[in-house]
């Protein structure tokens, strides 16, 4: 039997995921309810469903950011759930790149210190982060913004500086939570593009959520939630 | 530095999430801190020491109140003293101080999960 395409290995491993969420003594919020899923190497893949829905929390978990009240992950090999904080952190700083909705650039640091920042944290030189960056702001065309401090930059290009410092560190997987959210519709298709593309060309596995029809429709893999739930789960 | 520290837990917060060291941030914190004091030594460490000059050399006349101070048998005119430990204590008060400023702060940063400061704004 011969095989065309390129096998995907699984990845990335959520196992029977549950979040808790118990804001007072009396209230008890289930915000995810025995979520089990499996994403091959190189996914491109949209985590979608109404607000509410439990997007944010399992993207937040996946990526070490918050702790399950019941089930695993595991990330290529490796299992994240009963980890110490300070060996997920570093999980978060070799392996993962996150962008989140309000961009979240360091505010007193240049758009490529901002690149640069966590290259720096994993022991990278100055003349390699230099090129590395500029490489990155290359193919986000970001080029000329590089000496620009976050305010100076408009939303859609805040957000470019941030995919770029999320992919420049070179992470197995990059996790977005609803990207898009803040932007025009232009910029956010424009963005969404991009960041398909360094999927490609940088063969990093991808999951972003959005709630944008528009934004949706552009990934391969659409994973929708509803309740903590998975209401679907459609490859393309 | 609470005040400063928590205009500052979004900042702190992305730079926890992105996977710098809790270590890492409270070394940040603590050298702005120190920094922050010690500027603020040097500064009255130089009026200060200025101040303390002119006292030396010219003195503090108080020839005003001059009965008042014969009747206690003092002059009217005191010259200051400089002396360096004036400095040292100052120089630990200014460290001290710098510490406990930054411990609740660093306790509070701590037990706050770096998400819920990212997604409260
Ligand atoms: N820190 C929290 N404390 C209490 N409830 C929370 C917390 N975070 C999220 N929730 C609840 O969990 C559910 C899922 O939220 P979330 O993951 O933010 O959904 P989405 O990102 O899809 O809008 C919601 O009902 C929300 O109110
Ligand atoms: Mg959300």
């Amino acid at each position: 039997m011969k095989f065309n395409k390129k096998i995907m290995t699984e990845f990335l491993e959520v196992q029977q995921i549950s979040k808790l969420f118990k804001p007072d003594r009396e209230v008890e919020v289930v915000a995810l309810d025995d979520i089990n899923l499996t994403i091959g190497k190189g996914e491109f893949v949209v985590i979608s469903g109404p607000s509410g829905s439990g997007k944010t929390t399992l993207l937040n978990i996946i990526g070490g950011l918050d702790i399950p009240s019941h089930g695993d992950i595991v990330l290529d090999g490796e299992r994240l759930t009963g980890l110490p904080e300070s060996k997920l952190s570093q999980i978060r700083r070799d392996h993962i790149g996150f962008v989140f909705q309000a961009y979240n650039l360091l505010p007193v640091l240049t758009a490529r210190e901002n690149i640069e920042y966590v290259m720096k944290l994993q022991g990278a030189g100055k003349d390699k982060a230099h090129k590395r960056s500029l490489e990155v702001a290359r193919k986000l065309s970001i080029e000329t913004f590089l000496d620009k401090l976050p305010h100076q930059l408009s939303g859609g290009l805040q957000q470019r500086v941030a995919v770029a410092r999320a992919v420049a560190a070179t992470p197995k997987l990059i996790l977005a939570d609803e990207p898009t959210a803040n932007l025009d519709s232009k910029s956010a298709s424009s963005l969404i593009d991009m960041m398909q593309k360094l999927n490609q060309e940088e063969e990093v596995t991808i999951i972003f959520s959005s709630h944008d029809p528009m934004v949706i429709e552009k990934a391969r893999r659409s994973i929708v939630l509803k309740d903590g739930k998975i209401f679907s789960n459609i490859c393309s | 530095m609470l005040v400063s520290v928590l205009e500052r837990m979004r900042e702190f917060g992305i730079m926890l999430a992105i996977g710098t060291a809790f270590r890492q941030v409270r070394v940040i914190i603590l050298t702005e801190a120190l920094l922050m004091g010690l500027s603020g030594l040097i500064a009255g460490m130089i009026c200060g020491g200025l101040s303390l000059v002119y006292f030396k050399v010219y003195g503090l006349d108080l020839t005003m109140f001059s009965e008042a101070f014969e009747e206690f048998g003092m002059d009217a005119v005191t010259y200051a003293i400089i002396r360096p430990d004036y400095f040292v204590t100052a120089f630990s008060a200014v460290v001290l101080a710098t510490i406990v400023s930054i411990y609740f702060p660093l306790r509070l940063l701590k037990r706050t999960k770096p998400v819920t400061v990212i997604n409260e704004i």
